[in-house]
This record gives structure tokens, C-alpha cells and sequence, in this order.
């Protein structure tokens, strides 16, 4: 009878042009549920208590379920393009549903990251497929819908010197950001929840310190003295950086490999907030969905993937008690070499490639 | 249109042998410009040095008359040498701006020197024109460098240059050149010392000759010409260096906010004991290391002598007492030399630079967020890294006529 069960599991059927075995199907019905469960024990915490949030924050926690699955789906078709396995893939859909920062982020606290993650992601991934103008498009989305895309740029500026996008395309991000600087910082006003959440966010927050909770250098060197020097020198050291990272890979590689972008859009996803000031809580979460999805191509980074997650979620937990357990200029320290190995590994497997051309 | 903004970018222009594009002329341009405006966003801070010490001085000599004049005139207590002196004292009758904004302007001026070396030792290394421009870039972006002279309105930078250029003309196998920069960066400051067992190394290797060290005393006495036209007296301007290396000034503390091994041990404990013991600490350190790097028989290449460089200047503030937080300049700007020649040592100049940092944030910030003793274990650890790789370089160039 046992034997009988798992064999009926593991059996491969033939659904569509798919060949899925039954707890394929089950694993994708089961992580659904329990994140619809972890979304709904949370969903009633309100961050704020000023009546935006306490009116759109429910909403928008609902909707950013949905989104949240489509982030979670995407990533587990990109992983199986990548890997050509389905079992990675359909780890990666569970994973991702279950994160707890993107389940924090969204359902709890109602920021709606998933949302951008999801066109960032997306962007990544058509240009990894060679289509750089709908690639540029949807970054464009992206960073309209948040700064913290922003951190990707210079791999589009790699791509366009590698004749993969079109100048003109680069209008999308470009009025992404113009829309975005418009309705959430000019204090205009539009009913959208996520922008009036932000905008209120923005405000409230304000730039008085160096680092919004989020472990980086302004950590281990005091986030509130020389705040206004130090902005403007962490800004233009964050600039060079971005440049610095687009002249290294043009130089080390006339074509960028497919999962060349991943490892630029990881390491740069690591690399800018940990220099960037007024970074707040949410400045990790891309590289965490980026980084998960790479350690499903790389299984031996499986590590940093989850330091990088408890790190984020350490800064969300400093935010929610309003003081971090760990005192966070020790998780800066992690953070900063959780970056350089990241960097490491990406040189090595950059040297691999490069002799594999050979 | 796109295909012709691409082109215009990579078009190639050689100018005496070396080849550069657009792009390379764009990314020097926007390099120092960010690096001009990251300096300039610091410019109103002062620091206690400034108060306590530099605007002192300036108002001295500005009393005695500036400019060469100024360089008679009797301070309280002074340790920098002539030349910078000589600088100090042109500032101080200076018609234009205040004496902050120039001396961090002398300073920033001296940033450019430094990484223009950078550069230099860089390309000279790779041929390659964009990985040169990276180099000086780099040197200009590191926190240390960028606050030492525009926040702190310090001149470490000034013999750091020299240092530099000494090095740059070491690896192009010019010695005379090379001691004669270095000799000039000795006239600057003491702490030029520090990496003297890497010279004395090279003349053991033959790269260096017994003759080219003289260029240290000269420049040291070329450096003081100024303060004896303006009646000085010979023997007080060349006891300036036993002033400081008495450390009579520093004695309150066993380490000034630098991590070193007296941030394990205690800082404020046996403070005449361990001045005495640490530095012989620091020589015999110093003696074996140099022993074990003068005795082989091997190749000495630029990556080696680099590590060598950072390994002996690091050991000598490591142990020696009274290091300030500044001290390790000299290694953050070698480390970042280093890392265009070895890129996976990438992290030797992130985590070089953050310790050296970590005192420079609890004098400016007054800030001491991670207790220093951590930042401590990090710089023995890269200190032991660069150890074992001195004696992997050494092994893999290792000349087979007896060991």
C-alpha cells in the first residue's frame, strides 16, 4: 500500500506539454496555502497608525498576495530555465512564497516590494533572453514603482555598449523615475495605495539618518553624525562604485553571458545599498530574491542566499520592535562579507567562463 | 545612431605609446569630478587638530612675518618638519581663503599626486589604459584617503605620494629615482620609516644600491634649507625626528585609536613598560621577518614586494606603541594597488581600509559603534593572510641555488 502511495507521487503524468508527478502538484497547491496563511496571521499588523495606512494597508497587503505569486512563478520559470529541472523550479515557487522578508514586506507591512521585485526580475530575465528594449521597458516600470531599482542601472549602460538594448529605450526608466520623483516626493497625490503608503513612509522617516536600519557602513560608522557630508560623499562614492562595475565587466567581457546579468545584478544589488545613505529596511530585499534565485543554479551558495535573507530580515525586525536583538553594525560586518564573497565567486565563475570560450 | 555613440566611445587615440579611448577620457573626467565633489562636501568640517594644534601654528608664524620669515619664529611645541612647515607658513600670509580650506586644499592637491602614481603603477602594470584610470579612481574614493586630508585637514597624504611615486619608479627598475622620491617623503614625515625594512629587503635582493640611501639624509637636509635662511639653528631642525620618536607627546596611551595590539591588551596599562618593550617588540618582528625575506634566494617580482611592503609596514603598527589612527596609510594605498594585480584579493584592501577607518570614525565621529578589539582581530588576520602569501610568492619564485 505504502509503495503503491509513492509511487502514485512520484509518477510522472502528462499534463498539457508538461510532465508533472503528483507531488509536484501538491507541494505547488500546499506552499500556496500556507502562504496565504502566513499572509493572513500577519496581514492585520499596521506599521503606522495614520489612517493611509490603516485604510490601504489591509488592501494593499491582499493584493500584493497576488503579486507575490507571480514573483513566485516567475522565479520558478527562470530557474528552470536556467537548470532545465523542475524539481529546483518548483523548490523556487515554494521558497519564494514562503519568504518571510517578501511575506513581511508585502502582507505586514503592506510596502508592496514584490510589486517592483517582480518587474525587476522580469527585466533581468528578458534581457538575459536577449530582448534588451522590453527588458529596459519593464525596468522602467520597476523603477517608477521603487527607488531601490535603481540599483540594476549600470547593467543596462553594459548592455547598451554590448549593442543589447536601443538608446531610445531608455527613455522607459528614465520616466519611470521622473513619475515616480513627481507622485512621491513632490507630495503630489495619487490614489494609489502603495505610492500614498510611500510617500507617507517617505515622509515620516525623513533623511535624519544616515541608514534606515539597514546594515551597512553607516552601521559601523555612526548613522547620525556628519549626515549631511556624508550624503552626499556616500552618493557620488555609490556612483563610482556603479561605474566602476560597468567598466570592469566591459573590460573583462565583450559579451555578457545570461548568467553573467544575474551575477551583475546580485553583486550591485549588494554592493550600492551597502554605500548608499537613508537605505532603509527594504534596500535588501531584491538581492535576496536574486540571490535565491541564483543558489538554485548554484546550489554551494545556498548559503549566503539565507545569510543575505536573515540579514534583511534582521533590519525588518529592527524596524517592527524598534530596536535590532543583534546590534546592527555586526550584521554590517556580515553583510560586507556576505558582498565579498559574493564578488569573489563572481570573478571566479567569470574566470571559469572565460576559459570554457577558450 | 546608437552604433555611432558606441564607436565615438571605444574610438582608440594613441598618444607616445599609449593607446586610450573616449570612454577612458569620459571615466577620468567623471572620476574627479566625483571625486572633487565628494571632497568639497566635506570641506566645513573642523576637526580637533585644527583647533588645538594647526590654527596655533599658522597664527604663529603668521606672527613672525609668513612665508620664509615665518618659519623663525618659536613654537610652543611643533613635530613636523620644515618643508611642510614652510607650507604652513606660506598659508598663513595667504590673501585668499581661510587657513582650513587651504591646508585641506594642499592636502587634496597631494590626493591627486597619489593617485596619479596609482595610476601610473597600474597601467604599468596591465597596459591597460581603463584599469589605470580604475586605479586612480579607486585611490581617490578610499574613506581614509578622502578624509584624511578634505575632513581632517591632515597631510599624511603628502609623503604617502612621495611613497607612491618612490614605489612606481622601484618597479620600473629606476632606483636612484626611487630613493630620491622616498628620500623626499622622509624629509615630509617620519613615518616614511615604516617602510624602510622593505628597502633595506631590496638592496638585499640587489635592487637597490648602498649609495641610494644617502638620498634620504640630503633630501632631509634640502627639506631644511628654508628654516635655516631663516636663521634656525641645524641641530634643532634635525632633532625634530628623536622628538617625535620619544613620542613624548603621545605617552598618555599605548595606542591612539589605532588597531593595533595594545587594543587586546589595554591601551592605558604599563604605558612605560610596554612603550619601552614594544619597540623592541617591533624590531625583532621586523628582524625576523626581514631575515626570512633577505636569506631566500627567489624572484622579487611587484606583487611580492607589494605584499612585502603591506606585511612589514603593517607588523611595524601592529606593535609599535602610540600609533594614531592615520598610521596605516600607507598600507590602505598599497592594498588598492595590490588588488589590480590580484583581483581576488579583493577583500585585503575592503577589510585593510575598514580597520584603518574604524579610528579615524572614533576620532572624527566619536564613535566607537564596534569595540576596537574586533577590528583588531580583523587586521592581525590579513596580516597573517599576507604573511603566508610573501611566503607562497616567495616559494613559487624560489632560484634553485640554495635556500
Amino acid at each position: 500500500m505504502d509503495k503503491k502511495i509513492t509511487d502514485f507521487l512520484i509518477k510522472e503524468i502528462k499534463i498539457g506539454k508538461w510532465m508533472l508527478a503528483p507531488i509536484d502538484l501538491l507541494l505547488f497547491v500546499a506552499a500556496a496555502v500556507f502562504s496565504v496563511m502566513i499572509r493572513i496571521s500577519v496581514v492585520d499588523y499596521t506599521a503606522i497608525e495614520l489612517p493611509a495606512f490603516v485604510k490601504y494597508g489591509n488592501m494593499l497587503g491582499i493584493v500584493t498576495g497576488i503579486t507575490d505569486l507571480l514573483l513566485a512563478v516567475l522565479g520558478a520559470w527562470i530557474v528552470y530555465d536556467l537548470t532545465n529541472r523542475k524539481i529546483r523550479a518548483f523548490l523556487t515557487y515554494a521558497i519564494l512564497l514562503l519568504l518571510p522578508v517578501l511575506c513581511a514586506s508585502c502582507a505586514m507591512w503592506g510596502m508592496g516590494d514584490s510589486i517592483y521585485i517582480f518587474f525587476a526580475v522580469l527585466s533581468l530575465y528578458l534581457l538575459m533572453k536577449g530582448k534588451g528594449n522590453a527588458s529596459l521597458v519593464t525596468y522602467g516600470i520597476s523603477l517608477f514603482l521603487s527607488r531601490y531599482a535603481f540599483f540594476l542601472l549600470p547593467i543596462y549602460a553594459i548592455a547598451f555598449m554590448q549593442k543589447k538594448n536601443k538608446l531610445l529605450y531608455f527613455l522607459f526608466p528614465l520616466c519611470g523615475v521622473w513619475f515616480r520623483n513627481g507622485i512621491v516626493h513632490q507630495s503630489g497625490y495619487l490614489p494609489v495605495p502603495s505610492f500614498e503608503m510611500e510617500r507617507l513612509f517617505v515622509k515620516l522617516r525623513g533623511e535624519s539618518l544616515l541608514s534606515q536600519n539597514w546594515p551597512n557602513i553607516f552601521q559601523m560608522i555612526g548613522t547620525d553624525k556628519f549626515i549631511q557630508e556624508y550624503s552626499l560623499v556616500a552618493k557620488v562614492a555609490a556612483a563610482s562604485l556603479m561605474l566602476l562595475v560597468i567598466m570592469l565587466v566591459l573590460l573583462r567581457s565583450r559579451e555578457m553571458s545570461g548568467e553573467g546579468i544575474w551575477y551583475v545584478g546580485l553583486v550591485l544589488s549588494i554592493l550600492i545599498p551597502y554605500v548608499m545613505p537613508q537605505m532603509d529596511e527594504r534596500a535588501g530585499l531584491l538581492s535576496c530574491v536574486l540571490y535565491l534565485l541564483f543558489a538554485m543554479k548554484h546550489p554551494d551558495l545556498y548559503y549566503l542566499a539565507i545569510v543575505q535573507v536573515i540579514i534583511t530580515y534582521i533590519s525588518f525586525s529592527a524596524y517592527f520592535r524598534g530596536e535590532s536583538v543583534i546590534p546592527l553594525s555586526a550584521v554590517a560586518l556580515a553583510e560586507l562579507f556576505v558582498l565579498l564573497l559574493t564578488i569573489l565567486r563572481a570573478d571566479h565563475v567569470w574566470k571559469v567562463q572565460q576559459e570554457e570560450a577558450r | 545612431m546608437d552604433d555611432k555613440i558606441r564607436s565615438v566611445l571605444t574610438h582608440k587615440i594613441s598618444v607616445k605609446k599609449i593607446t586610450f579611448t573616449v570612454m577612458d577620457i569620459l571615466l577620468f573626467l567623471v572620476l574627479t569630478g566625483f571625486a572633487l565633489i565628494m571632497r568639497y562636501a566635506l570641506r566645513n568640517v573642523v576637526a580637533g587638530d585644527y583647533k588645538m594644534f594647526f590654527e596655533p601654528w599658522v597664527a604663529t608664524l603668521r606672527e613672525a612675518g609668513g612665508g620664509i620669515k615665518g618659519l623663525s619664529a618659536e613654537f610652543e611645541y611643533v613635530d613636523y618638519t620644515t618643508p611642510y612647515l614652510t607650507i604652513l607658513s606660506f598659508i598663513s600670509i595667504c590673501p585668499f581663503l581661510n587657513t582650513l580650506l587651504l591646508m585641506k586644499l594642499v592636502s587634496i592637491f597631494f590626493d591627486f599626486v597619489a593617485a596619479f602614481a596609482v595610476m601610473a603603477i597600474v597601467y604599468d602594470r596591465t597596459k591597460n589604459m581603463t584599469y589605470g584610470i580604475l586605479g586612480y579612481g579607486a585611490l581617490l574614493m578610499v574613506p581614509t584617503v578622502l578624509t584624511n586630508g578634505a575632513m581632517w585637514a591632515q597631510c599624511d597624504i603628502i609623503f604617502t605620494s612621495f611613497v607612491l611615486w618612490s614605489l612606481y619608479f622601484m618597479l620600473k627598475d629606476k632606483p636612484a629615482w626611487s630613493m630620491a622620491f622616498y628620500g623626499i617623503a622622509f624629509a615630509f614625515k617620519l613615518q616614511t620609516l615604516f617602510l624602510a625594512p622593505l628597502y633595506v629587503i631590496l638592496w638585499m635582493k640587489g635592487k637597490v644600491k648602498l649609495k641610494h640611501f644617502l638620498f634620504l639624509p640630503l633630501m632631509y637636509v634640502i627639506g631644511m634649507i628654508p628654516s635655516l635662511l631663516a636663521g634656525k639653528s641645524f641641530w634643532e631642525l634635525i632633532s625634530v625626528y628623536f622628538f617625535q620618536a620619544n613620542g613624548q607627546m603621545d605617552i598618555y596611551a599605548l595606542s591612539h585609536k589605532f588597531p593595533n595590539i595594545y587594543q587586546l591588551i589595554g591601551t592605558d596599562s604599563f604605558l612605560f613598560e610596554y612603550a619601552d618593550a614594544g619597540i623592541w617588540v617591533t624590531l625583532g618582528a621586523l628582524m625576523i621577518l626581514m631575515y626570512c625575506f633577505a636569506r631566500k634566494q627567489y624572484e622579487m617580482n611587484a606583487c611580492l614586494l607589494l605584499r612585502m611592503g603591506m606585511l612589514l609596514t603593517m607588523t611595524v603598527v601592529f606593535f609599535l606603541p602610540h600609533m594614531h589612527e592615520r598610521y596605516a596609510i600607507l598600507v590602505d594605498v598599497m592594498a588598492i594597488i595590490y588588488v589590480f594585480f590580484d583581483f581576488r584579493k579583493l577583500y585585503i584592501p575592503v577589510l585593510t581600509i575598514l580597520c584603518s577607518f574604524a579610528g579615524y570614525t572614533v576620532y572624527l565621529a566619536q564613535n566607537n559603534i564596534i569595540p576596537m578589539y574586533v577590528y583588531t582581530i580583523l587586521f592581525l588576520l590579513l596580516m597573517l593572510d599576507h604573511a603566508r602569501a610573501c611566503v607562497k610568492g616567495m616559494q613559487d619564485g624560489k632560484i634553485a641555488v640554495g635556500e
